[in-house]
């Protein structure tokens, strides 16, 4: 086919060196023209633009836009708010829950975040450092020493040291333990008695059964994920670690200094959770073998494969669409206490309520902060209840016409209340994306390679101080 | 090559082809043009900026006033990494089985479809269907058929006695990335079948003829017609099926997310993890050049060997 | 050649039941109701049609969340005009590699081979600025020029291919003839290619009609939304509607194999017998 000699390569070569010359130069006369633009202050491309000169236009970005009972709840929102103010127009942007997240992270290196982003708490201070100086407003003019700072769950949570950067004007859920009232009848087995952790494990195996007689078991006590879903990890260290040792990250509920001499991951505490937990998952009448994510788990609870579920209030909203004929059967009792040590200890999930911050790039960020602001309020605080989590103003949550239609929601506020150790989150520091990687391989090899709790955790604790150098 | 087979026909001679070389050149920058302005325009400063970034400081979550040159700091923290070469391996593993098995399988699927039979639109409809589905979707059906409860996969392994307990086809870390390669043959060998399909009617039918009239069967009609007539087209195929399978992502993310226990992290991920995950973007960047020279340096050699980038 | 016969349909059957299985399971699957989907025993087919799914793809009131004409249609505009972007500039640009033998074409060709080898999560955030650059973000167009220079090189150096497969001696007769360049390879060339042509066609259109990290960074208006976006978004973070996801790719993927049915006429060779020699 080709017919070469050594001479017509030469030529071969030389020609392809000066054409390649000639289109770096071209490469970088792009490259010059775009960093140029680059200095340019970003203006929003969505945002802000008007003909009418009142009419202004925000853009409001979340990740609970996928889901229909939040989108319903945005939706009645929104349409309100610009029935109450005609010169404002909201517009949402989302994505799927799973890219949210990355986009976000593009469009803040990028500036073209919208006015308003609803992150939770432990997000705020990694997207607010994307870029130097900020990408969001600090909120404490409006926050600081007002009512909304004392009437808001979660409010404690949106900071950055001790600024405000978001509002938790929207709803929140923590978690409890679901469970099928007839399989726990069936069972013989009395809700109210499970106080421990001990105790929710003996419920556990006793509610895995073999139900058709054919040898193999088709009921399961408890469905948790066993894969390479990240809930491996947090469903472990919210039920059963972070209670007795105070933090996964840190200790003293994830909190500061944030320094490696004070990473938590192999504390005593934290083995010993990791070595129950990987009794449990392996034990094959408490929790069922191989269930992928937490999606397959909540089917299998619907089911009545699984008697007993860990979620929060949205899974009430879920199980009713689902079938509403499960509601009858659907029983919720809180986490168990976990004694350890001779000591007892006070389960404490997460809160994770959702916040708003609002972007340095907005152009109308007195209209943004009205419009969040009018979020608290009882009359949108009723439309956020259909979201399926628990609004976020306290006064309104304790008003009987709430606690009537969402008895069991109501629980979840009792027990945070009453019942649960103060939320903790996960440590708002720059290096918590890198922990959480390593945690969450961790947890991988732990629950499903079956490796030593004791080993892989110091590997963990290693890996994460590395992280601070 | 035989001379019979060979499409081109004698050169001209050298002083004719130096006159229209001259002659035709300015019309050839105008037909490269549009490719080249549009290619500069949209993708140059993407890439320079990612080769910029991996010499400078983007820990974006630790702004440290700009993002200062680093050196080769990026590169060093990331050749530090033990995973990091657990990562290659599994890539270059990924990138052997599922490329030989996506051209092996697209070729024979070619083949098969290039003959004359009843039925052939329908087959050659039904076959591109793993190409049409979208990706997303195409993971979300094999997670459901892989699981280990609902999935109609261990239902019928289990009803034909093959195995006797299910299967966590993508949560054991013996079967994870094997269950994500299949996915991959699957989703990838129809776009195989397909080029080298429209490479085989590209075959002049009297050259098969002629190699009948000589008496070749059919295997030296394979040999001798269809595998050279085929080569300028195959050897594309198969580099980019290589160049873009040293890219891949999405389907091994969205099946395992790189886990369990990591042992399906093929470099795409591990690079992802480090940009998206803990955002440090200068390290990512470093592994993405990484990447580019992996596949800038096979591409050399495979053009070299096959020759195929110096054709006419 | 008796033999021959049935080991072929053998094989066809045996490569369409690989290649539709997980199809066919994609159908049965939007038709059942959730419940079906986790039930054990495993049920295979529903044990009720639901055709629930269908019906919120087709009937735009029937839930807001859904829109899925509007993606549709936005879709089918963005991979058709990529489809045409890309097959003019990379027919232009593979037949001047191919013909012409000016100075550093073979070097285009290898830095436009580069531009494939960056995987999308590198390039995602630059591009994303440069399209800022350009005031294309939440644009069709902007998808467009995106997916059109992602395609274009793989298309140039394919019909490079195909065009090195065609004699040049048939330019030179067609010159000989009197006809210019652009006749020689608009009039000429191009028919004798329609396969390559055809294949590239097909790539181009099925990259962008598949596309997703582009178009889910790239636009964020609900309305603007391409297929490939609208459906991952019936993945929730707590549920997935599998109904709607396996009806919505249901309807995604049929109209290309129909298409695709249609058109496979056109994948006959474009050499006439005689022609070339």
């Amino acid at each position: 086919m080709i017919h070469t000699d050594n001479k017509a390569n030469n030529y071969l070569w030389k020609k392809r060196a000066a054409g390649s010359a000639a289109l770096l130069v071209i490469a970088g006369s792009a490259l010059a023209g775009c960093s140029n633009a680059d200095q340019k202050p970003a203006a929003s491309a969505d945002a802000g633009s008007s003909k009418s000169g009142e009419a202004i236009t925000l853009t409001f970005e979340t990740s609970l836009y996928a889901e229909a009972p939040h989108k319903k709840a945005i939706d009645a929102l929104i349409s309100k708010y610009n029935q109450l103010n005609p010169n404002v127009k909201i517009t949402v942007h989302g994505a799927d829950y799973e890219n949210f997240w990355d986009k976000l992270t593009t469009e803040v290196i990028a500036g073209t975040q919208g006015d308003i982003v609803q992150v939770y708490p432990e997000n705020i201070s990694t997207y607010n450092s994307l870029v130097d100086g900020g990408a969001f407003v600090n909120l404490d003019p409006y926050i600081k020493g007002k009512d909304l700072e004392k009437k808001l769950v979660g409010q404690e949570l949106s900071k950055i040291g001790d600024s405000y950067y978001a509002i938790s004007n929207y709803a929140w859920g923590n978690t409890g333990i679901f469970y099928r009232k007839s399989l726990f009848k069936k069972a013989g087995i009395d809700p109210d008695s499970i106080k421990t952790l001990e105790d929710f494990k003996n419920a556990a195996v006793k509610l895995g059964v073999d139900t058709d007689g054919d040898g193999k078991l088709d009921q399961y006590g408890f469905a948790s994920v066993v894969g390479s879903h990240p809930f491996v990890a947090s469903e472990w260290y919210r039920l059963v670690a972070r209670p007795v040792s105070g933090g996964i990250f840190f200790p003293d509920g994830e909190s500061g200094p944030y320094k490696a001499d004070r990473i938590n991951v192999n504390s005593e505490a934290n083995v010993w959770a990791a070595k129950w937990w990987q009794d449990f998952i392996n034990n094959p009448r408490a929790t069922p073998p191989g269930t992928r994510d937490k999606k397959v788990g909540r089917e299998m609870f619907w089911n009545g494969q699984a008697a007993m579920n860990m979620d929060g209030p949205w899974f009430i909203g879920m199980t009713k669409e689902r079938d509403p004929k499960l509601m009858d059967d659907l029983g919720l009792m809180p986490q168990p206490a976990i004694e350890y040590n001779g000591k007892t200890y006070k389960p404490n999930p997460h809160t994770n309520p959702s916040v708003a911050m609002i972007s340095k790039k907005s152009k109308h960020p007195e209209e943004a902060w009205k419009f969040l602001e009018w979020m608290t309020s009882e009359e949108a605080q009723q439309m956020i209840a259909g979201s399926g989590m628990i609004p976020s103003n306290k006064n309104y949550v304790a008003t009987d016409a709430y606690k009537k239609d969402n008895p069991l929601a109501v629980k979840f506020m009792d027990y945070l209340n009453n019942l649960y150790a103060p939320a903790v989150m996960d440590p708002p520091i720059p290096e918590q994306g890198t922990l959480s990687q390593i945690i969450i391989n961790t947890a991988q090899d732990i629950f499903v390679g079956k490796k030593d709790p004791k080993a892989s955790l110091d590997e963990a604790a290693a890996k994460m101080k590395e992280a601070f150098k | 090559m035989k001379p019979g087979v060979t499409p081109l026909i004698e050169q001209p001679s050298l002083w004719k082809r130096e006159m229209k070389r001259l002659k035709d050149n300015r019309v050839g920058y105008l037909f490269i043009a549009p490719l080249v302005i549009s290619v500069a325009l949209v993708l140059l400063y993407p890439i320079g900026k990612a080769a910029l970034m991996s010499f400078q400081y983007w820990l974006v979550t630790k702004p440290k006033n700009g993002h200062p040159f680093v050196g080769l700091d990026n590169y060093r923290e990331l050749f530090a990494s033990d995973y990091f070469y657990r990562s290659l391996g599994i890539t270059f593993l990924y990138i052997i089985v599922t490329v030989a098995a996506r051209y092996v399988l697209g070729l024979l699927t070619a083949l098969l479809l290039n003959k004359n039979f009843k039925g052939r639109g329908l087959v050659r409809a039904l076959v591109i269907i793993p190409w049409a589905v979208p990706e997303v979707v195409t993971c979300l059906v094999f997670i459901l058929m892989y699981d280990y409860r609902y999935g109609v996969i261990n239902d019928l392994l289990l009803k034909m006695k093959m195995i006797s307990n299910p299967v966590a086809f993508l949560g054991d870390s013996h079967t994870a990335l094997g269950a994500a390669m299949f996915v991959n043959i699957w989703k990838g060998f129809p776009f195989a079948a397909i080029m080298l399909l429209a490479g085989l009617q590209s075959i002049p039918k009297d050259l098969y003829e002629a190699a009948t009239v000589d008496g070749a069967g059919i295997w030296r009609q394979f040999r001798s017609v269809t595998l050279p007539m085929l080569r300028p087209v195959s050897v594309v195929v198969f580099l980019l099926l290589v160049v873009w399978t040293i890219k891949d992502f999405g389907i091994v993310y969205v099946l395992t997310g790189g886990g369990p226990s990591r042992v399906t992290e093929i470099l795409t991920i591990f690079i992802y993890k480090i940009g998206f995950k803990t955002f440090n973007f200068g390290v990512a960047a470093a592994g993405g050049m990484i990447l580019l020279l992996i596949s800038i340096v096979f591409t050399l050699i495979y053009l070299k060997a096959t020759k195929a980038g110096e054709t006419t | 050649m008796k033999l021959r016969q049935p080991l072929i349909y053998l094989g066809a059957v045996l490569i369409s039941l690989f290649a539709i299985s997980p199809f066919v399971w994609m159908v049965l699957t939007s038709m059942k109701p959730q419940s079906d989907i986790y039930s054990s025993p495993l049920s295979y087919f529903p044990t009720s049609l639901h055709t629930g799914g269908y019906t919120a793809m087709l009937n735009p009131h029937a839930d807001d969340n859904v829109n899925f004409m509007k993606w549709f249609y936005n879709t089918v505009i963005v991979s058709l005009l990529t489809t045409v972007f890309s097959i003019v500039i990379s027919a232009l640009g593979g037949y001047s590699m191919s013909r012409f033998r000016y100075r550093g074409r073979m070097a285009i060709g290898y830095l436009i081979l580069i531009t494939q080898m960056l995987p999308g999560s590198l390039l995602i955030i630059p591009l994303y600025i440069i399209m800022k650059q350009y005031n294309l973000l939440n644009s069709h167009f902007g998808l467009v020029i995106a997916y059109s220079t992602v395609a274009i090189p793989f298309c140039t150096w394919m019909l490079k291919g195909y065009f090195d497969s065609v004699s040049s001696s048939i330019d030179e007769a067609a010159m000989v003839d009197g006809a210019g360049r652009w006749r020689t390879f608009a009039s000429i060339i191009m028919p004798l290619t329609l396969p390559g042509l055809v294949v590239t066609a097909i790539f181009s259109f099925l990259t962008s009609w598949n596309e997703f990290l582009f178009a889910q960074t790239f636009l964020s208006d609900y309305g603007k939304w391409t297929l490939s976006v609208g459906i991952a978004s019936f993945q929730g973070q707590y549920v997935v509607n599998w109904d709607y996801l396996m009806a919505g790719s249901v309807m995604t993927t049929l109209p290309i194999v129909i298409a695709f049915w249609a058109l496979q006429k056109y994948l006959v060779s474009g050499m006439t017998a005689g022609a070339v020699k």
